[in-house]
């Protein structure tokens, strides 16, 4: 040890000096909860009480094969996190498109796309639960317009429920998935279009063989962004629907703060959170395999 | 001809798009002036702007703090990240040994785990420290959960800084802290800016952390004084609208002032490179 110090030398000892109060504090604050989580996943420790017990695997084998609440949870996210993102993409990459190719109005439009991105989920969510109340606007405006007869429960249905958190989250992430792709489209070199141009490569030939080969990495990314925050998806549910009608609306990261939060099941909840966890991981590791392989170099 | 149809055509529905998110946000604008009983019969339009609604908001004097309080702790969190990781980044990034490339990968390897997981152990910790219901307790927590991202961006800047600056100035007979704040520091204040634009509505948006770890009403920010407002105030719709433009004030500001900053750092993320 003694001579792996002098190695390193004078220079190399400041640095870690300097590297240690961020060290210090990641280490407790980032690195530390992630260890006590796992380490809690085996007790049946309620958040207070300091005499529990370890339960070995029980938390997990429950999680696994008995907790029907958290399969519909699983569902739950699994369904509104697709849709969310097969919806998003599309409209995301169509608006880059325009904005690209020009429009009137581009940067207006640009802006007011990307407006939402910087307002708190929860500020929008209520902002939009005075819209799809049931005495709400929409519904107001709906009857006014003679289109429905009596009010739709847009938030107390079970399957609207879920519909329309979904609408919300395309709303909140339209224009930041816009800007990526924009940004993706801007660094398509130009002679490539140009030669595109010489060979008669028309509208729908360019998209298909220049714009969406080319396009991967915004995709890539888009995608990441998209998937992790939907799959992590809380303030929704959790000031539009409380995770209701009868859980119909009830997340992953919902249940897991349910559960510990308001039920004081804390070594139960951080087992699920575990398991979340790495499927977390595992699912970024697909996708950016996934996604990477169809990357063009150019 | 068909072409431009088709051009015309899909210019249209982005403008319906456009719409789509204008009308909420200009339906909240408006209803924060309307009277509670013209907002529940959806009137669009109200009959007369009155102050009212904003008076009833603010008279809660949690709501007024709320902005101070979501202030320090946005200003108190992004600037522990800076000052850690701007330091923490310059060994990282010009030092050759194992360790260094070892202690870059764990600072990064916190990206991928969600906080969620986090939580539960941060709630004991909050508690067991006497660091709950109090701002120092979020500082600390915004500020180590900025570190990932800040380090990386530190860390690859100065990477892009010519190694001969060093060099020229260890001649010049500097010592490690001078090279620091003589040279690297004045040449990454772009990264400085970046970083802070694209904290500023991670922390100020946040509501899952000031939920869980604040309970004082006078400690509250101003998605929690929104949320619990809301909760409390049902009855009186007119003020939550005025409160939700009150809450819709500051980020926008932000967003006027930093809307190239913002678009410049997802570029960054979306492209090839």
């Amino acid at each position: 040890m003694k001579t792996n110090l002098r190695l390193l030398g004078r220079e190399d000892l400041t640095a870690l000096l300097w590297i240690f109060p961020a060290l210090l504090v990641y280490a407790l604050i980032v690195l530390l909860p992630q260890v006590l989580n796992l380490g809690y996943a085996f007790t049946n420790y309620d958040g207070f009480d300091p005499a529990f017990s370890w339960v070995g695997a029980d938390n997990f084998v429950k999680a696994l094969t008995k907790d029907q609440d958290l399969v519909a949870a699983f569902i739950n996210t699994v369904v509104f996190a697709t849709v969310s993102l097969a919806i998003g993409l599309v409209l995301q990459f169509f608006l880059a498109y325009k904005l690209y190719r020009g429009m009137a109005g581009s940067g207006f439009l640009k802006g007011l796309f990307y407006l939402p991105m910087v307002v708190s989920m929860v500020i929008l969510a209520v902002l939009w639960s005075g819209i799809l109340r049931y005495h709400g606007m929409l519904n107001a405006l709906l009857l006014a317009m003679n289109w429905i007869s009596e009010p739709v429960d847009w938030l107390g249905d079970r399957t609207l429920s879920m519909a329309s958190l979904i609408f919300v989250n395309a709303w909140c992430y339209l224009g930041y998935g816009a800007i990526i792709f924009l940004a993706g489209f801007n660094a398509i070199p130009v002679d490539l279009l140009e030669s595109a141009d010489i060979d008669g490569a028309g509208g729908w030939v360019r998209l298909w063989r220049i714009y969406i080969p080319l396009l991967m990495n915004s995709v890539t990314v888009s995608l990441f962004i998209g998937l992790t925050g939907a799959i992590k998806i809380f303030e929704l549910p959790f000031v539009l629907t409380h995770g209701g009608p009868a859980g119909a609306t009830t997340t992953i990261a919902y249940g897991i703060y349910k559960e510990a939060f308001d039920n004081q099941r804390f070594g139960y909840s951080s087992a699920v959170s575990v398991l979340f966890t790495l499927i977390i991981g595992l699912l970024t590791l697909v996708q950016l395999r996934a996604t990477r392989s169809r990357e063009v170099e150019y | 001809m068909l072409q431009k149809l088709g051009s015309a055509f899909t210019s249209a529905l982005v403008w319906l798009l456009a719409l789509i998110i204008a009308v909420p946000l200009f339906n909240t604008l408006l209803s924060g002036f309307k009277t509670s009983r013209e907002i529940n019969r959806s009137q669009f339009w109200p009959t007369k702007f009155q102050l009212d609604n904003f008076q009833r908001a603010l008279a809660e004097p949690s709501v007024t703090f709320s902005f101070v309080n979501t202030l320090i702790l946005a200003v108190g969190g992004i600037g522990l990240s800076l000052v850690l990781c701007s330091v923490a980044s310059y060994g990282l990034a010009r030092r050759k040994g194992r360790i260094f490339s070892v202690l870059y990968i764990v600072f990064l390897a916190a990206m991928i785990v969600p906080a969620v997981a986090a939580l539960i152990p941060l709630y004991t910790m909050m508690r067991v420290s006497g660091l709950m219901d109090t701002h120092v307790g979020l500082i600390l927590i915004y500020g180590a959960a900025g570190i990932p991202f800040g380090v990386l961006m530190f860390t690859s800047f100065i990477k892009a800084v010519p190694v001969t600056l060093d060099e020229a100035a260890i001649l010049e007979g500097c010592s490690y802290r001078q090279r620091f704040f003589r040279i690297i520091f004045p040449l990454v204040q772009p990264v400085t800016v970046s970083f802070s634009a694209l904290q500023v509505p991670t922390i100020w948006n946040d509501f899952l952390m000031p939920l869980l770890f604040l309970r004082s009403k006078m400690n509250r920010t101003i998605t929690l004084s929104v949320y619990t407002f809301t909760r409390e105030h049902e009855v009186d719709i007119g003020a939550v609208f005025a409160l939700l433009i009150l809450a819709l004030i500051p980020p926008m500001l932000f967003f006027a002032f930093a809307q190239k900053q913002l678009y410049r750092g997802i570029t960054a993320g979306g492209v090839k490179g």
